[in-house]
């Protein structure tokens, strides 16, 4: 039997039959995978087929849930989606605040896998192990804000809804879903996934009491990182949320310019947190449940739709990079309206910031005209990038072009335009120029959804202006700790409490009794990177696709990192990623070795 | 209390999600339920100066 802390159930619903089973799982499982990422590596590894369409019936959504989701332990009102991309084509994983995890949990389930096609749209209400389908006509075309407060006041008190918007809907690649109206699951499309089965939202609500092995243990973690955190003063992270980051990342050669042209944007200090705050801050309200760091700031705005309504806009620091710098935009205010919008209309606002850039750089260059594009579209204009967020969403004329992200986009667009296509593996790259930081972009090129800037980043914030070989390896060791936070489904953040990584696996071992130590924890880690390579290996993923997009190895024009490219030339990124699959234990080629499958305890599964 | 109710930290009013708006009915309503000659259903407001 799995500990107490688990239900020891996989939910598995079939839309095209409206039909529900239960999955019991061994304990070996728990023991070898945990939950959330780990989990869903496993789960989804074993029921897809290589090849088979992203956005066909047969992909399967998996909403994960970890060990300590429903325990008094710190940050983990998250929970984990994880399906196959359609954006890249890969393996996604993506983690949201919001109570949806410890709800299914709560109503009995450690996941939920959902396959096929409803005929019509639908959602689902997940209920102390019942399951309704229910018709979702009247929510169809409604953006997320309305439809997540209509299925509020519909369901149980208590219940979290995830929500997709019209971009869902239409299947834009870049879609999100959104969990309790500001917890999106960010990256790679799983709202199109959504979207594809005619889903609308998943509604979770349960009773069961959730039991860990040593609670005191857990509680007594979670006094001592709360001390910690209320004994801070002059924190920019406390104080503003994810958006003190902007002027950080400018000074580092980090923040996204013009398409990424440049790593330091001259006119950062107008997106200034401490002006937003003062001006249209309204409070941390929409923070995820149970977390006292409150980092999700709300900022009041006029609704987007010109009805004088004041809305919230709850933007991060990634938003400010991409639908600012990275559009040459740099009034709050505008950033603000493009972030509501998209969280509207349910589109990831990196790539939806990385696509206007890139279409913004193809007019410059005289690539897209204003007949192609319908309207002139310059770095900086705020009107026009409104208008293209809401063709992206409703696939209109370039809009639809581009709802197929910077990499689709390029080759239909052609004329050269794929050499300023910023991205990787299809994912555009988020807020944090690799240009910046030596073996950062080791990082993104690895990474096994593409350019994600939460995969473990070398320990160094030196420049890339010599040879990254010596930081590969703390590289690998933050990478591990990513693995087992996301499948603790704990939140990135708490390095701010700071929650270390001895007592993640402290609070892992007191909430189920297991027996981890850093050893075995890396092991564990080293399993689910090497399944979730292994996946992208069956969909033809090797060594000539670990690679940076060309933008990177331009130099940085001006700034702190001016005249520096990603690394210091191309043999050292190449150096580093024998080193990095040599850590590893795959071959040359990026392939896991059979001697790493079985020390890893794979070789049933592959 | 209201399902509704406002909660005001020096004269500012603290915005809530249904989470830590359920945690602060509980909290308050743990301390003051022993008011019996109070009509504990209609409180709007919670303010600490």
């Amino acid at each position: 039997m799995p500990p107490d802390c688990y239900s020891g159930r996989v939910l598995w619903i079939d839309l095209t039959s409206e039909s529900t089973r239960e999955e019991n799982l061994d304990s070996s499982i728990y023991e070898n995978f945990i939950g959330g990422k780990g989990l869903g590596a496993y789960l989804l590894y074993r029921e897809l087929e290589a090849g088979l369409d992203a956005l066909g019936p047969d992909n399967t959504l998996l909403f994960l849930t970890g060990p300590l989701q429903g325990l008094p332990a710190p940050n983990v009102g998250r929970w984990t989606l994880v399906t196959k991309s359609p954006l890249t084509g890969l393996f996604l994983d993506s983690h949201s605040g919001g109570a949806l995890g410890r709800e299914i949990k709560k109503a009995g389930y450690d996941a939920v896998g959902i396959k096929g096609r409803s005929k019509q749209p639908t959602y689902l209400i997940i209920d102390d192990g019942s399951v309704a389908f229910e018709g979702a006509d009247d929510l169809w075309g409604m953006g997320v804000h309305a439809a997540t407060r209509r299925l509020q006041e519909k369901n149980a008190k208590g219940s979290s809804a995830y929500v997709i918007g019209p971009a869902g809907e239409n299947q834009v690649l870049f879609a999100v879903g959104c969990t309790e109206l500001a917890h999106q699951t960010g990256r790679g499309g799983a709202g199109a996934v959504m979207g594809s089965k005619n889903l609308k939202a998943v509604i979770a609500h349960g009773t069961k009491k959730i039991a860990g092995v040593d609670v005191d243990t857990i509680r007594k973690i979670n006094r001592a990182v709360i001390k910690g955190w209320n004994e801070k003063v002059d924190n920019g992270f406390k104080d503003y949320g994810t958006a003190f980051l902007v002027e950080f990342a400018n000074n580092m050669g980090h923040y996204p310019t013009r398409n990424s042209q440049n790593g330091y944007f001259d006119e950062h200090r107008l997106i200034d947190p401490a002006t937003m705050e003062e001006k249209w801050g309204l409070g941390a309200h929409q923070s995820c449940p149970h977390c006292v760091m409150r980092c999700t700031r709300a900022y009041k705005i006029e609704s987007p739709d010109g009805s004088g309504a004041e809305v919230e806009s709850t933007v991060e620091y990634e938003t400010l990079g991409l639908l600012g710098g990275n559009i040459g935009v740099s009034d709050p205010r505008a950033i603000l309206k493009m972030n509501y919008l998209c969280d509207d209309l349910g589109l990831d606002t990196i790539s939806t910031g990385g696509s206007i850039g890139f279409a913004m750089e193809a007019y410059e260059r005289r690539v897209l005209s204003d007949a192609d594009i319908g309207f002139p579209l310059r770095f900086g204009d705020a009107d026009a990038a409104i208008q293209l967020i809401k063709m992206i969403a409703n696939l209109e004329g370039i809009g639809k072009t581009l709802s197929y992200g910077v990499r689709a986009a390029s080759k239909e667009i052609g004329k050269g335009s794929e050499s300023f296509a910023v991205h990787v593996k299809g994912l555009e790259v988020p807020a944090w120029d690799p240009r910046g930081r030596k073996g950062l972009g080791l990082s993104y090129a690895t990474a096994e959804v593409g350019a994600s800037h939460l995969r473990g980043w070398p320990a160094t914030v030196d420049p890339p202006s010599e040879s990254a070989l010596d930081v590969i390896d703390s590289m690998m060791t933050a990478r591990d700790g990513k693995v087992l936070t996301d499948s603790l489904i704990v939140c990135h953040f708490t390095y701010h409490l700071p929650l270390s990584h001895e007592q993640k696996i402290a609070l892992l071992n007191a909430a189920t009794g297991f027996d981890y130590n850093e050893s075995s924890i890396s092991t564990f880690a080293h399993r689910v990177a090497t399944l979730t390579r292994m996946f992208n290996v069956r969909e033809g993923i090797s060594r000539k696709d670990d690679i940076l997009p060309e933008r990177f190895w331009e130099p940085q024009k001006d700034g702190p990192r001016e005249g520096m490219s990603a690394f210091v030339n191309t043999a050292d990124f190449e150096d580093s990623l024998d080193k990095f699959y040599e850590l590893r234990g795959w071959d040359r080629n990026g392939r896991p070795t059979n001697d790493t499958i079985n020390i890893l305890g794979l070789e049933s599964i592959l | 209390m209201s399902p509704d109710f406002e909660f005001y930290v020096k004269g500012k009013k603290i915005m809530m999600n249904e989470f830590v708006e359920n945690v602060i009915h509980d909290v308050i309503m743990a301390i003051v339920s022993h008011l019996h000659d109070v009509d504990l259903k209609t409180i709007e407001k919670v303010e600490i100066s």
